[in-house]
């Protein structure tokens, strides 16, 4: 006993060392790239308050005003466009700021200064000048947790062209304007600069949506599938403004699917 | 001001200002990163025991963390710097070795002994955190050119800051 003791007096830097490291790395395995849970929670809201207050020193209250306005009423036309078109799953809008953006690193967010009081949950989408931005993953009270469309750790449901096949767009990191689609059956037909659009069947986002063209490259060919370059629509180095999307009658429609025992969607 | 004072504030004032305004400091695209926190572990006194160094790195690492959602990132990156920091110390000696009094300031240790240190220490930080942000394999090497310039170019910001609010000259 008395030597397990020396031994452990001896390495106590290496086992502290291997304590720390180890809770870390749990830490960062646990919640990398898709934080959520309580604290995040906490932190958001306390985050949020500072980054708004840091937010409003930077601003001009007369242009902040007017753009407000502006992003409730594009929110709702937009709203009113999508119900005039006769769209089979309805979406509502709701303005939002990003009152902080990350888009240097693997696994990149958004703070939106909107949260559970205003309705926010997690699993909306957001949009941006109708491009596809990203979707909530977090909200608290006032503040909503979001990873944008540059996360290595999201995948999401796109269509190329209106009625083009659909497939799953990956970020891969690295240059935030440009992303690939997977997964495409190599019988598809489309061409260079064609529209890469939200398929809907995440039911983040209403189906049609921009999401960005697909890119001058030639696909590689894997022998089964097509990896598709991809140039996206949104800016993320200058993203502000957005609209949090909230797709109508989605908990119906996974009812639905549940009870004829087929996954949803 | 007091000498004590003097010290905690200088480990401290580096973590207060990196959580509150510049969390996400980061410059051409990416490539340049402030981590303005490991001014205040690099400024840890030199006498400083290896177990506080590591319990101090790891409550700076986690308030980061914490403060950007990073989940652990910021800790293991600063608890394996801290970890390096008495063998780059022992490195870096001065052959009659540290006087009681010195401190691991540009003022103290002179340009040459701070910017050796620190671009060694940042080095061990930088390749870590950026190798384990990465992800994957073909994503290393440019985690491996992130982090070099980055530490060289936080260096150079340390040795600025440093100099600026320096007390007295170097005379060693």
């Amino acid at each position: 006993m008395r030597n397990l003791w020396n031994l452990l007096v001896q390495y106590h830097i290496a086992l502290v060392f291997v304590i720390f490291q180890g809770i870390a790395l749990t830490w960062f395995v646990g919640s990398h790239g898709y934080p959520r849970g309580k604290w995040v929670q906490r932190s958001l809201e306390w985050q949020g308050e500072w980054d708004q207050r840091i937010s409003q020193w930077n601003r001009l209250a007369e242009l902040d005003d007017l753009n407000r306005e502006l992003l409730a009423e594009n929110a709702t036309l937009r709203a009113e466009l999508h119900s005039a078109r006769g769209e089979a799953i309805r979406s509502n809008y709701q303005g939002a700021e990003v009152i902080r953006s990350t888009w240097n690193g693997a696994s990149n967010q958004l703070v939106l200064n909107k949260g559970t009081a205003n309705g926010v949950k997690p699993g909306q989408g957001i949009i941006q000048d109708n491009r596809v931005v990203g979707r909530i993953v977090e909200a608290s009270e006032n503040y909503a947790l979001a990873m944008p469309l540059i996360n290595q750790s999201m995948e999401w449901s796109v269509r190329i062209g209106a009625a083009g096949p659909v497939a799953r767009l990956v970020w891969e990191g690295g240059d935030v304007t440009r992303a690939v689609i997977y997964d495409v059956p190599r019988s598809a037909s489309f061409e260079q600069g064609d529209s890469v659009l939200s398929s809907g069947f995440q039911g983040y986002f209403p189906a049609g949506l921009f999401i960005g063209n697909v890119a001058e490259e030639t696909p590689d060919f894997d022998g089964q599938f097509l990896t598709v370059p991809v140039t996206l629509a949104a800016n993320f180095r200058t993203i502000r403004y957005v609209q949090i999307a909230s797709v109508q009658g989605l908990q119906e429609l996974d009812g639905l699917t549940n009870t004829s025992g087929q996954p949803s969607p | 001001m007091n000498i004590q004072l003097l010290t905690y504030a200088r480990v401290l004032i580096p973590l207060v200002l990196h959580v509150l305004f510049f969390q996400y400091a980061a410059f051409a695209s990416g490539w340049w990163f402030v981590g303005l926190h490991l001014l205040g572990l690099l400024l840890m006194p030199l006498q400083s025991s290896p177990l506080l160094l590591l319990v101090v790195a790891a409550g700076f690492g986690s308030i980061v963390d914490g403060a950007t959602f990073e989940g652990g990132l910021f800790m293991s990156s600063a608890v394996l710097m801290a970890l390096a920091l008495p063998a780059v110390n022992r490195l870096l000696a001065p052959r009659e070795g540290y006087e009681v009094t010195d401190q691991p300031t540009v003022s103290a240790m002179g340009i040459p002994w701070f910017t050796i240190r620190c671009l060694i220490l940042l080095t061990i930080h930088h390749l870590w955190m950026f190798g384990l942000e990465a992800g994957r394999w073909d994503l290393i090497p440019r985690a491996i050119g992130k982090a070099l310039t980055s530490s060289v170019l936080s260096t150079g910001l340390f040795l600025f800051i440093l100099l600026l609010t320096r007390r007295q000259r170097s005379n060693r």
